[in-house]
């Protein structure tokens, strides 16, 4: 065998998103969300001020009950910060005029990497790892767990691979927060990595209890029992690492008065 | 029960109850420096408003107007908070809070980034859909071309050419009311 070196495809800032629950819709109301999915991402795209990156879209395609496209890797940090929160706005909007058959709820992933970009329209354009590693995140138990353990207010959950973090959140272009995130085990299929979570409207028990269910670790449960039970302390380390101090956590939000369900008692 | 164009909360009162809407439909608004008045939100039946205020016992932070003519329970503080302990309803109002602080922008605001008329769009399309059983029309849009440009900004000039756009596309009915003709068409115009 042969090998001869080839150029490496260009590397695309990859976003997936995917309807939470969409084979317990009704089938008669498939091909409707379906066909909502890309308006849904073109109207969050815009509301943020992105118009111009979804007309530049390398690549899009739907999966079913999802979507996928690939960007210049400028665009990066603005799938982070605004696009996540416009996302969350853009749902809870179309929820308000009734514009689908039952109130949609999305996970999303956030990678870039080497994908093929033709630009011929190819079936295939968008090809490579980087395309399959967006796919697997979006899979991933930690993700997922987001969406269930939050209430239905809560519309978008996020995870970003440690590239794209590490790419545009901790270098600050993203200019958010990296405390805003945080980092889970995810092990889908060959994929082992650290994925992060973001969540721009938190609620239910992601408000309570952090990102990551503490029943999955029985030794951070301990160790929150013994702190008398008070999760979200700044500073207790990657375990519910999230803290909600700033404003950053509610686009458009006042600040932190309404955090914790504590609060509410006067 | 309120008549339309009444006012129930104005901004700076002191916070002592909340209001539970049972029907109709109130606008949010908030007042600038200069006296002027921006739309922040929408809400109807079922929404609760005063809550902020109410829960901090502080002033109002915004003015609420009714649209329609409203129904509204009145709860003092302290009532409200006993009916959340009795029903565990904390957890629900903090994630209820958590919803509507993203509201807390002018509407104008919100949708800076969209074009004249799909701004337009959007905001027939969020008074009508949140009409009730208590609205005698639901299509009708109780809303004054002049108070479409204040709510989002706008010239009342190009309000109006966007209406007429939105009637010749048949979004809108002809006329000098504003009326929803075909809902899908002023859905596909606001991009939902």
């Amino acid at each position: 065998m042969t090998r001869t070196t080839t150029e490496l495809p260009p590397y695309r800032a990859l976003l997936a998103v995917d309807i939470r629950d969409f084979s317990g819709t009704l089938g008669k109301d498939h091909a409707r969300i379906t066909d909502a999915v890309p308006t849904i991402l073109r109207s969050a795209f815009q509301r943020c001020g992105l118009a111009d990156a979804w007309a530049e879209k390398r690549f899009g395609f739907g999966t079913g009950d999802g979507y996928a496209l690939g960007l210049p890797s400028a665009v990066l940090p603005f799938l982070l910060n605004p696009f996540l929160s416009a996302l969350q706005e853009e749902l809870l909007y179309r929820d308000e005029v009734d514009a689908d058959p039952v109130p949609l709820r999305m996970r999303v992933s956030v990678h870039v990497g080497p994908v093929t970009d033709s630009g011929q329209g190819l079936l295939s354009e968008g090809s490579g790892t980087a395309r399959i590693e967006t796919h697997r995140l979006l899979d991933a138990a930690p993700v997922r767990e987001l969406l269930n353990r939050s209430g239905p207010m809560t519309r978008v959950a996020a995870i970003v691979s440690a590239r794209a973090y590490q790419d545009a959140v901790l270098s600050g272009y993203a200019a958010d927060a990296p405390e805003h995130y945080v980092p889970a085990p995810v092990e889908v299929k060959k994929l082992v990595d650290t994925g992060y979570l973001r969540v721009p409207s938190p609620s239910g028990d992601l408000l309570r209890d952090g990102f990551l269910s503490r029943i999955a670790d029985p030794a951070a449960a301990e160790d929150e029992a013994r702190r008398g039970g008070e999760p979200d302390q700044p500073g207790d380390g990657p375990r519910n690492a999230y803290t909600f101090h700033g404003s950053g956590f509610v686009h458009g939000g006042t600040g932190d008065q309404y955090n914790r369900p504590d609060d509410l008692r006067p | 029960m309120y008549p339309p164009g009444s006012r129930l909360l104005q901004q700076g009162d002191p916070g002592s109850a909340v209001l539970a809407l049972v029907s109709g439909r109130v606008k949010v608004l908030g007042t600038e420096p200069d006296g002027g008045q921006l739309l922040i939100t929408l809400r109807g039946a079922g929404d609760l408003v005063g809550e902020i205020a109410a829960r901090r016992l502080s002033k109002r932070t915004a003015t609420v107007e009714t649209i329609d003519r409203c129904t509204a329970r009145v709860l003092s503080v302290d009532r409200f908070n006993a009916f959340l302990n009795r029903y565990d309803g904390h957890p629900a109002l903090t994630d209820y809070l958590v919803t509507k602080l993203s509201q807390t922008v002018p509407y104008q605001v919100e949708l800076v980034h969209f074009g004249p008329e799909r701004k337009i769009a959007r905001l027939l399309l969020e008074v009508v859909a949140l009409a009730d059983w208590s609205s005698a029309n639901p299509d009708r849009i109780p809303f004054s071309q002049q108070e479409v440009a204040d709510a989002l900004g706008m010239a009342r000039s190009t309000v109006a050419l966007h209406l007429h756009r939105l009637r010749e596309i048949g979004a809108l009915r002809t006329g000098p009311r504003l009326m929803v003709s075909d809902l899908e068409v002023l859905k596909a115009s606001a991009g939902v």
